[in-house]
């Protein structure tokens, strides 16, 4: 179990993204392989990992070298930012082993020489790592593969015997392989216990530097490309520890946009730490929401960090100064960096390095990157949506909130999103149009998505004034969003029309009310013309009634004058009954 | 030949021959009995050849950065030349013939 415990002691390098992709750096006691091409940075990769790594526990190192002379080696050193106390000779010591330019090789040969060289001058003073560079240079010299074999087998052994770690460096060709095969250079792949190979290609004129552990034995480890740059500072290679994304760590304080329309929008304004993406075509206010944003940031005290790609620094805060925000005295009290990343060439990941840094520096809380599309230029396309989305899993990593902007030129590639693909990972996407309807450009921001938000839907008029940026409340007619004048025009026709349609209604009112009283006169007319034609029709009964009964009385009084004269003729009226 | 460091004579040549080995390992003890052989051939006397372990002697083998073995170094006049293996291959051996011919009278 102790074995078991040593096998897996690493020593750490100092550099942070490869100490977390090799999960605590190279393996202690054992010996690793650095391969790659010409220029690739396999020399400068171990130097620091010696400088910054066991030099700076002040461990004593060994240097190799079989290509260079130390002094060339020293002056590369030199040249980076790193502490020169790690050069000190007494701790590390360099070995020039180059060999001699007019050596003739007749028959096999060993490295026991260099062994033995080496247990006199680091062994005997205690150094615990050695960097062989360019160990390939001697292992050609014997030109036959089964004596690099031997021999790789000889040093092994020999490193182990000292328990020494050791970092040896090869030339290989891009997939690994070695420049000059058959020569058994490419053995050191298969018989050391960790192989890292670096690899540096240029892509539409745009440098790429990436290193990939091919092997590590006994460790897990990242096995995807991970790019990396070299600047003054040495490798900064990045860092593929993706942030934790669960609910405990999620932040509910909410932080304002700037825009207070849009922070009632918002229910509140963004979530500390998370990302914000504006999306839109130029000119639709984007820099300026993020003035409005970095403002009020500044405003509470939270450092800040403003990455303009477009402009020139000094052009946005004079260009937001119309807008009413005023962001000179922030920067002024140091509490805003405003940086201009316009003339920054170099691949993506040296600009996500580059933002890293300055947050760093910094210690800001919250990141402005605008447009951080201009990270997918010429020669990055590839390369750029994972180093976006890196930066934002690093700014939440570290609590920091993010606001970048991405150039969309076409509004109707929403579902493209952006170029970036960031859309799908940051927590709110805002997207900026303008709504050309009248003759007229309308700036119209609408939420697209908004994680843990209740948002309104609607596009709202972004309106940019003296006084600020201000969100129009939503005015839609007809299944129609409407703004600028068209609004305006709109909402006074509207009111008119409304107006125009009480008047007529009084006057209808009036009107019917007469032709009501009209109507109701003509029937109390007619019911008293009415009365009248019913009494004249009772009295013409009556009267007909009257003459009936005249008639009845007269005809038996004419039939009773009749009885009287027939009298005796009584049988026959009984007959006619 | 003794597998010990420089008798003086050796020392106050103006050209001398220095045969570094390590210890018993194959390679060292095969360039010995080549080294030997040619020596022979050449009637160069053997006791001009010193002949430095560098397991027993590493210090000598990092003052003239000998890192691999066998190693034979001529130096002379003309400066220093490195031969490098068992020295299997006579062909270089010849050169050396030239060389060491300065200062010893050919046979």
């Amino acid at each position: 179990m102790t074995q078991a415990a040593a096998f897996l002691r690493k020593i750490t390098t100092g550099i942070t993204g490869f100490d977390e992709a090799s999960r605590g750096g190279f393996p202690a006691g054992k010996t690793s392989l650095i391969e790659g091409g010409t220029g690739c940075g396999k020399t400068v990769f171990m130097l620091q990992s010696l400088l910054q790594g066991p030099r700076a526990r002040d461990e004593v190192c060994v240097f190799v070298a079989f290509e260079e002379t130390p002094e060339q080696i020293r002056d590369n050193a030199q040249s980076f930012s790193w502490d020169p106390a790690a050069l000190d000779p007494e701790g590390l010591i360099f070995i020039d082993a180059q060999p001699d330019l007019d050596l003739i090789r007749s028959g096999e040969f060993d490295i026991a020489g260099l062994l033995a060289v080496l247990e006199h001058k680091a062994v005997g003073r205690g150094a615990t790592t050695i960097v062989f560079d360019a160990l390939d240079r001697l292992l050609q010299l014997a030109g036959d593969q089964q004596v690099c074999i031997r021999e790789i087998s000889r040093l092994q052994q020999w490193l182990c015997k000292h328990e020494l770690t050791a970092l040896i460096s090869s030339k290989c060709r891009e997939a690994g392989d070695p420049i000059t095969p058959g020569l058994g250079t490419e053995q050191l792949q298969f018989m050391l216990d960790c192989v890292v190979t670096l690899n540096h290609r240029v892509h539409e004129g745009v440098s790429h530097r990436s290193l990939r552990i091919r092997k590590y034995r006994g460790s897990g480890f990242e096995e995807n490309l991970i790019p990396f740059i070299i600047d003054t500072d040495g490798l900064e290679v990045a860092s593929v520890v993706r942030s934790e994304r669960d609910g405990e760590t999620a932040m509910s304080e909410r932080i304002s946009s700037g825009v207070p329309d849009l922070d009632i929008m918002l229910q509140g304004g963004y979530f500390r730490a998370s990302s914000v993406l504006l999306t839109g075509a130029p000119g639709t206010a984007k820099t300026t929401l993020c003035g409005a944003f970095a403002s009020a940031a500044c405003e509470r005290g939270d450092k800040t960090v403003f990455i303009s790609y477009d402009s020139e620094c000094e052009e946005i805060v004079r260009n937001l100064a119309s807008v009413g925000i005023v962001l000179q005295p922030h920067i002024d009290s140091g509490v805003l960096a405003m940086v201009s990343m316009r003339a920054m060439q170099g691949s993506a990941e040296s600009q996500l390095i580059a933002i890293r840094r300055l947050v760093e520096q910094h210690e800001a809380r919250i990141l402005v990157a605008d447009p951080l599309s201009a990270l997918s230029k010429v020669g990055n396309t590839s390369l750029a949506p994972s180093v976006a989305e890196r930066l934002i899993d690093w700014a939440k990593s570290r609590d920091v909130t993010v606001m970048c902007t991405s150039l969309l030129e076409d509004s109707d590639d929403i579902v493209e999103a952006t170029p970036l693909k960031i859309s799908t990972i940051a927590d709110s996407w805002l997207h900026l149009t303008y709504v050309v309807s009248a003759g007229e450009r309308n700036r119209g921001l609408s939420i697209i998505k908004s994680r843990g938000t209740a948002h309104s839907n609607q596009v709202r008029e972004l309106r940019l004034s003296e006084e600020g940026v201000a969100l129009e409340e939503v005015y839609s007619a007809a299944g129609e969003v409407l703004m600028g004048t068209l609004r305006w025009e709109r909402q006074r026709k509207e009111a008119m029309a409304a107006r125009d349609s009480e008047v007529r209604a009084e006057r209808d009112r009036l009107r019917l009310t007469g032709e009501a009283a009209e109507l109701e006169a003509q029937m109390a007319l007619m019911e008293s013309r009415l009365d009248a034609k019913r009494q004249e029709l009772e009295s013409v009964r009556d009267n007909v009634a009257a003459s009936a009964k005249e008639e009845q009385r007269r005809q038996r009084g004419t039939r009773d004058l009749r009885l009287n004269v027939r009298g005796s003729d009584g049988d026959n009226n009984k007959s006619h009954e | 030949m003794e597998t010990t460091t420089s008798p003086m004579n050796s020392r106050a040549h103006a050209s001398r021959l220095t045969l570094y080995i390590a210890g018993d390992l194959p390679n060292s003890r095969r360039a010995r009995a080549h080294l030997e052989a040619w020596l022979e051939r050449a009637a160069v006397a053997s006791d001009d050849v010193e002949i430095v372990d560098v397991l027993t002697h590493p210090e000598r083998a990092a003052e003239e950065d000998i890192f691999m073995t066998p190693a034979l170094i001529f130096s002379g006049d003309s400066g220093r030349q490195v031969f490098v293996g068992d020295l299997s291959d006579g062909e270089y051996l010849g050169d050396l013939q030239v060389a060491t011919s300065d200062s010893h009278d050919r046979v």
